[in-house]
């Protein structure tokens, strides 16, 4: 069974002017899934029709529950909550307006935030962390959620080394318990490591194993002028960060 | 000996000012004010809608105007000008928008022209128009202060119910959505609860001072403070404090109760914001 299934997906935020058309893939269990595309190739605007959220969109989407980490950018640093309040909300989604929080819930928020190493900043303000323990309690906040697709736009932008390693290694941990992953990046070389490759320019240019993907002619038709030929004809991607 | 003397001349004198049965209702008036004006007014703070709240107050200025002129009760006039202007401040600029900002202004200027000229031309409201838009604790009615009270517990009851969804919304307003959390309905839910807690302020702070109840109490508490329940409380006892000093304030200059309360406020937040430095 899968987990997700996008079936001619396209939309976008203007009627008119899609930016994603005709998406298609299926993800099950135990993959982890990257999405290649330049900025504003439409990574960003697939992981938000595939929870529902574009004003203007066609075609059809069956999804588990889903989580969302956005990107870091996005989140206040002046707001009064610790790591730990915002590994709870989490389960705010579960929790009717009337009941307080659940003791499992706050023994879940704990755990999660152990899984990212980040228990004994529990107790910090989220505005004091760095931007990759941020990420990582933001991963936390996903994991209390308890759902079986997570979908990560650049979880790695922004973030330290050691963070990332983290990221990366309990990413893997995630899949091999039988989670989906979608993972929005930039990063040619570790998208050979997914299961599969999606790769976006507003169109859908091609989806698969990697090995079968990440060809020069595919790459060149998802990044046009952003992809760099490396000496010893490697490729990488040219990033001009962007601010949308 | 000379201390002791002062500290009791002090304590009469405290006593002196709220004698007068209408000092007790302006004093009941204050405090009851300052427990919406904490608890809303942590999340007007952490939600950045403090010109949001100051333009709502504006805009009921008109809706004031004529009530006064008609004879109708003002509250509500008020709260449908109030609200009126918090859907127009949604429809014509959403959210975290450049927009919206620049849609309150507008739409605040245009409330508090539309006013003036009613008051100045249409129905020559004379000096009416001072306790509008200034307030005044001298014609504190009984509905009033039960007006007040209620607002009082309304907060209360709101927060408890909505203080998740409001911390989720306000903390990743475009994450909230797929953490299965209403912010939407609940964003709207503060911005009328902020409307009617104008509207409740207006008749002891007026129209244009609106913010020195539900904003500087909590913008102040924001400096001192790293945890919500904290903000709240620090704000709702600050805002009694300030209310009790403002009254003694202006009865001992004569000045009008809205004036003292907002110089108080701003006084405070203006110390501890150089303390804090």
């Amino acid at each position: 069974m899968s987990h997700l299934d996008v079936h001619r997906l396209s939309g976008g935020y203007v009627a008119g002017t899609p930016a994603i058309e005709d998406v298609s893939f299926t993800a099950g269990p135990r993959e982890i899934v990257g999405v290649l595309g330049p900025n504003g190739g439409g990574k960003s605007t697939l992981l938000h029709g595939i929870l529902g959220e574009l004003p203007v969109r066609s075609g059809q989407v069956t999804a588990v529950p889903a989580a969302h980490v956005r990107q870091l950018d996005r989140t206040r640093l002046d707001f009064p909550v610790t790591a730990l309040d915002v590994a709870l909300m989490g389960a705010y989604g579960r929790t009717p307006w009337y009941r307080r929080l659940a003791r499992a819930d706050r023994a879940a928020a704990l755990a999660a935030l152990d899984r990212v190493d980040l228990a004994d900043r529990a107790e910090d303000a989220f505005g004091t962390l760095s931007g990759g323990q941020r990420q990582r309690v933001l991963l936390a906040r996903a994991l209390v959620q308890d759902v079986e697709l997570l979908l990560l736009d650049e979880p790695l932008s922004g973030v330290d080394a050691v963070s990332a390693a983290r990221i990366e290694a309990l990413l893997q941990e995630l899949r091999d318990e039988g989670r989906t992953i979608l993972f929005a990046g930039h990063d040619i070389n570790q998208a050979r490591r997914f299961d599969r490759v999606l790769c976006l320019h507003h169109r859908q240019i091609a989806y698969g194993p990697p090995a079968e993907v990440l060809t020069p002619e595919v790459l060149a038709a998802t990044y046009g002028s952003e992809l760099i030929v490396l000496e010893g004809g490697g490729l990488a991607v040219a990033v001009d960060h962007h601010a949308h | 000996m000379h201390a002791r003397f002062s500290r009791a001349s002090a304590r009469t004198a405290i006593s002196d000012v709220f004698d007068a049965p209408y000092m007790q209702r302006a004093l009941l008036e204050l405090v009851l004010l300052a427990v919406p004006g904490g608890v809303l007014g942590s999340w007007i703070v952490l939600r950045r809608l403090a010109f949001f709240s100051h333009a709502v107050g504006t805009a009921t200025f008109p809706g004031l105007v004529l009530a006064d002129a008609w004879g109708v009760p003002a509250q509500p006039v008020a709260l449908a000008t109030g609200l009126g202007f918090a859907g127009g401040v949604r429809g014509g600029g959403r959210e975290g928008r450049a927009g919206a900002d620049a849609t309150t202004a507008l739409l605040l200027v245009a409330a508090l022209a539309i006013g003036i000229i009613l008051a100045s031309d249409v129905y020559g409201s004379g000096s009416g128009v001072d306790r509008l838009l200034f307030g005044s604790l001298l014609g504190l009615s009984d509905l009033d202060l039960w007006l007040t009270g209620g607002m009082a517990v309304l907060a209360l009851a709101a927060d408890a119910a909505l203080r998740r969804t409001w911390a989720a919304g306000s903390f990743d307003p475009e994450g909230a959505a797929s953490l299965g959390v209403r912010a939407a309905a609940g964003y709207r839910v503060l911005l009328a609860l902020i409307a009617a807690a104008v509207v409740v302020a207006l008749a002891a702070v007026g129209a244009l001072l609106v913010t020195a109840a539900l904003v500087l109490p909590a913008a102040t508490a924001r400096l001192v403070t790293t945890r919500l329940g904290t903000l709240q409380a620090v704000a709702v006892a600050l805002g009694m404090a300030e209310g009790v000093a403002a009254l003694a304030l202006s009865r001992a200059l004569d000045v009008g109760p809205g004036a003292a309360l907002a110089v108080t406020g701003a006084g405070v937040f203006a110390v501890v914001a150089v303390v804090r430095r």
